[in-house]
């Protein structure tokens, strides 16, 4: 009755991420490793290919729509999947797509949960686990000295950061999860007056799956994700990467525990999916206080508020370090109600849905007053509805979504894959949001961070030249019609990226990319008041290889160029570094060496690094030093794992690292993490 | 409009001839070429004669083609042409190129002659272009360009393709030492399926930034073609369908612009003597 197991590889969460995601650029000022986190969780519970609807394979974004007909096809003809290793003979599943695939997919037996009595299924449930993670930066921050000179303002806490994260789940059957941590420079404190209980933030959910009629039910935290994205995303986007194809449409996921220690962008309250023939209909209400701040021109505090924290806002989310940060929290009362209903047909090859939401705080909601806010939402009240469908027809999938805001304001995003032949895919999305577009959960595909003021055509290319070379492309031309934030123009753009893959043999892979970029951007001349608005042109190149030898080593070489051009000097950046991970038995341990040299800020570098399990780091790099990490993992028995991770970064020609409460004296800065997994 | 604002209109787009691409640079003709980013410095048919001249010695049968150019549905900024090609066997494809572009206040004329051959996997072909600038009140110039192109196939699927447009840098007036254009192509076009092809080059205009194009032509059946593409110099994406029936092939070619708005091009081929 059970399958034979593929021993399981681990994920290689960096390879990955360059793959599939958005290279970050300024304006997304989310805590990109939170979102990352929160993606490679859903990464983490393994599919089972044997019970997973199309929607399911398509927010793997790894296989191909051909490839998702023949699977299916394949198990409707021939039954369930008995072994991993019959995905081989399955018509368009080649070496490489299947070794991308292994580490997120399972097969299993015949599932019998209902016999089962609950002690039995938590009992056998795949994931029931503890994990305690601290982190530390060991020089003295200015934020945690003695306040002294002009600024007074100092951090509250320590610069300790903890987390600890417990979950029991079961795939498609129930999932229970606590999540408390405190950030750098947080209080650990226990006053209810200000309510504060221990640690800064909690998240508790819990969520169970195919009880009778319902798909799911949850209570405490979650995220919903439906049509394109449009109005309601989870955050489960990638954007524009180097997977050209599948990322840029959303699948729809529905409800989903919130689990990552993001302190924003999630809903707060009870939801509940119902089937019924072929129609799921989702009711959700949410309840929680978000973080505001009075805003400058404020005559009646509870008239006039800003809200923080949201995906585009200004400002970090989800910190509360300073006297200041800390009076802002939980200051205004967000309730949403909304819900959805889909139809899909029996092949789950069309599906209709029509999602509605309405936003209500209980202030009144300011934008500060800048012309580039002029229609961003404001006030105590939004509401959104929206239509999306999705269509495939052979080997070609329609779909898309179209929304209005309470305003008026419309959205419409709307796309093509296709599978032109076993070796050619492309893709094709236009997405159109009027300026005065207000979607306050939105995250569909487009090149600002809201779906707003926006107009683009994107087109991608994925190309199987041999079984060794492979070439992905796109192109993506943008237009704003109004003003955004450090752009006081109306402005247009374009990007392009290209990407050549080798595969030489199992355990070599070599590639190259490039990208290249036109936006526009502010430009201060000296003695003159008013900015302009001038072009900016960057481009990006990097070379990667990736060997293993040995089977318990794996070397990785990375080198990163950019350039950076308003209309002054060019600014070059420069990041080459050189990794190793040896792997035996229940060690591992990886290294990483790296140089940096950058002109400035617009030529910074991020390089995604490797770290303890479900955390995600991607240091960005400006100046010029070297940057040095050493992880050890070691799983002491059957229960527990322990992580740790050592990195300095090294600065030459400056004396402080860092800036503003942040700020370090000397060259150095040192980073330490720990984290234990105890597993029952 | 008023006169004189059609006038300065003109005029403004013959200065940022990157934009309107007048045939005096030697502008993509034809549908295909104009819906696939322009990129056809590789590609084999009628039009090539005006793209590539080399391309004209694939041809296998006399072909006529006719097309229309409009640029952001501006009236003036129209290239009207009609290109006709006659492999003649021994002597190689000869062909005829007559294009005219503008309104009444400024027009640009070419006549055009071209030979192309085929020797082994490589295509050559050479072009002279006598070429007419007319502006009303001002008069006109006259001067001759020359072209020459090759294309070669390296590999099964994959095809070079090159091309310098104006290689004697034709010069148009003394003053300012006004020159013709001149302007390289090199590119590349891969067969990726039988269904599929790619094409990729870059352009480079003495004078003005190089320019990356590419495109996608998809056929989907083989009376019915799609095709999409992208051009970085004038900033636009492109996309257009032609359909085939008897001898006929009609192409329809579609190009926008973020800032200055759409552009349209229509073409119909006929081609003697091939089976439908």
């Amino acid at each position: 009755m059970w399958a034979q197991e593929i021993p399981r590889q681990a994920v290689d969460v960096e390879l990955l991420v360059q793959e599939l995601f958005a290279q970050q650029n300024d304006e997304n000022t989310v805590t990109y490793e939170d979102l990352y986190e929160t993606l490679l969780q859903y990464y983490r519970q393994p599919l089972d290919l044997n019970r997973a609807s199309r929607e399911e394979l398509r927010g793997l974004w790894l296989l191909s729509e051909s490839q998702i007909s023949s699977l299916l096809q394949h198990i409707a003809e021939n039954g369930r999947l008995l072994s991993l290793y019959e995905l081989q003979a399955i018509p368009g599943f080649d070496l490489l797509t299947i070794r991308r695939l292994l580490p997120f997919v399972t097969v299993q037996g015949q599932g019998h949960t209902g016999q089962r009595t609950w002690r039995e299924r938590i009992k056998q449930a795949d994931n029931h686990s503890l994990l305690l993670r601290y982190d530390r930066t060991l020089q003295e921050q200015r934020g945690y000295t003695a306040p002294e000179g002009r600024s007074t303002t100092r951090y509250l806490g320590s610069p300790d950061k903890y987390l600890l994260r417990y979950r029991l789940s079961q795939a498609k059957d129930f999932s229970f999860g606590l999540t408390a941590e405190k950030d750098a420079g947080e209080q650990f404190s226990w006053s209810p007056s200000q309510r504060l209980y221990g640690f800064d933030f909690y998240s508790f959910h819990a969520q169970l799956y195919d009880r009778g009629q319902f798909k799911t039910i949850a209570v405490g935290d979650y995220q919903l994700q439906f049509g394109q994205g449009l109005l309601l995303s989870s955050g489960l986007g990638v954007g524009k990467g180097s997977e050209t194809i599948t990322t840029v449409r959303r699948s729809q996921v529905g409800i989903r525990p919130h689990t990552s220690a993001m302190e924003t962008n999630f809903f707060r309250g009870m939801a509940a999916t119902h089937r019924w023939r072929r129609l799921e209909s989702t009711l959700f209400y949410s309840n929680r206080k978000v973080d505001a701040s009075v805003s400058e021109t404020a005559q009646n505090e509870e008239e006039l508020i800003e809200e923080i924290g949201r995906l585009g806002s200004i400002q970090t989310s989800g910190l509360y370090r300073t006297p200041t940060e800390f009076t802002n929290r939980n200051r205004a009362r967000e309730q949403v109600m909304g819900g959805d209903v889909t139809y899909r047909n029996l092949a789950q090859t069309l599906s209709i849905g029509l999602t509605a939401l309405t936003t209500r705080y209980n202030l009144s909601l300011q934008k500060r007053p800048e012309p580039y806010n002029l229609f961003t939402f404001s006030g105590r009240q939004n509401s959104g509805v929206g239509l999306h469908y999705s269509y495939l027809w052979q080997n070609f999938n329609f779909f898309g979504e179209t929304a209005r805001s309470e305003n008026g304001g419309l959205g419409t995003v709307n796309g093509i894959l296709a599978s032109l032949s076993e070796r050619v895919e492309m893709a094709f999305v236009y997405r159109h949001y009027a300026r005065d577009f207000q979607s306050l959960y939105g995250n569909a595909f487009g090149e600002s961070t809201r779906n707003q003021n926006e107009d683009g055509f994107y087109s991608g290319l994925k190309l199987k030249l041999s079984n060794r070379w492979q070439l992905t492309a796109f192109y993506d031309r943008f237009r704003f019609p109004w003003l955004r934030y450090r752009v006081e123009a109306p402005s247009d753009g374009d990007e392009y990226l290209l990407r050549l893959q080798f595969v030489p043999s199992k355990t070599t892979l070599l590639y190259a990319q490039f990208q290249q970029e036109r936006k526009a951007r502010n430009e201060t001349a000296e003695g003159n008041a008013l900015a302009q608005v001038t072009e900016t042109q960057s481009q990006r190149l990097l070379l990667l290889l990736d060997v293993s030898p040995l089977p318990s080593l794996r070397l990785r070489s990375r080198v990163q160029m950019s350039q950076f051009q308003q209309s002054g000097e060019k600014q070059k950046g420069y990041l080459m570094a050189q990794d190793v991970t040896w792997d035996r038995n229940s060690t591992r341990l990886s290294a990483r060496y790296s140089l940096f040299d950058t002109d400035g800020y617009d030529a910074r570098q991020y390089a995604p690094e490797q770290d303890v399990l479900y955390a995600f780091s991607i240091p960005v790099f400006t100046g010029t030093g070297t940057h040095v990490y050493l992880l050890a993992q070691h799983q002491l028995n059957q229960h527990l794992d322990v992580w740790a991770k050592l990195s300095l970064t090294q600065y030459r020609n400056q004396y402080t690292v860092s800036s503003g409460l942040e700020e370090i004296q000397g060259p150095r800065r040192t980073d330490v993490r720990v984290q234990v997994r105890y597993r029952f | 409009m008023s006169h004189p604002l059609r006038f300065i209109l003109a005029f403004y787009f013959l200065l940022f001839s990157e934009f309107a691409q007048a045939q005096l640079y030697n502008a993509p003709t034809g549908a295909r070429s104009m819906a696939l980013g322009g990129a056809s410095v590789t590609l084999s048919d009628v039009w090539a004669l005006s793209n590539n001249p080399a391309g004209i010695a694939g041809v296998e049968h006399p072909s006529l083609g006719a097309f229309a150019h409009n640029r952001f549905t501006i009236q003036e900024l129209t290239t009207v042409g009609l290109l006709a090609v006659y492999p003649s066997g021994k002597w190689g494809t000869v062909g005829l190129d007559v294009q005219r572009y503008g309104g009444e206040l400024y027009n640009e004329q070419r006549l055009g002659i071209g030979v192309a051959h085929q020797l082994g996997q490589v295509r050559l072909g050479l072009k002279a272009d006598v070429l007419q600038v007319r502006v009303k009140e001002w008069g006109s110039r006259k001067t001759v360009a020359l072209s020459v192109g090759g294309q070669s196939e390296v590999i099964p699927g994959l095809t070079f393709g090159a091309h310098i447009y104006n290689l004697n840098q034709a010069k148009l007036a003394e003053f300012e030492d006004e020159r013709v254009p001149t302007v390289m192509k090199i590119g590349l076009s891969y067969q990726a399926a039988t269904k599929v092809l790619l094409v990729a080059e870059i352009e480079k205009e003495l004078e003005a930034d190089a320019a990356v194009k590419a495109g996608v032509e998809y056929q989907v059946i083989p009376a019915l073609a799609l095709r999409t593409g992208f051009n970085s110099g004038t900033r636009s994406a492109t996309g257009g369908i032609e359909v085939k029936f008897k001898q006929f092939q009609i192409g329809y070619g579609l190009g926008a612009q973020s800032r200055l708005g759409v552009s349209n091009a229509l073409s119909l081929v006929y081609q003697w003597g091939k089976q439908p």
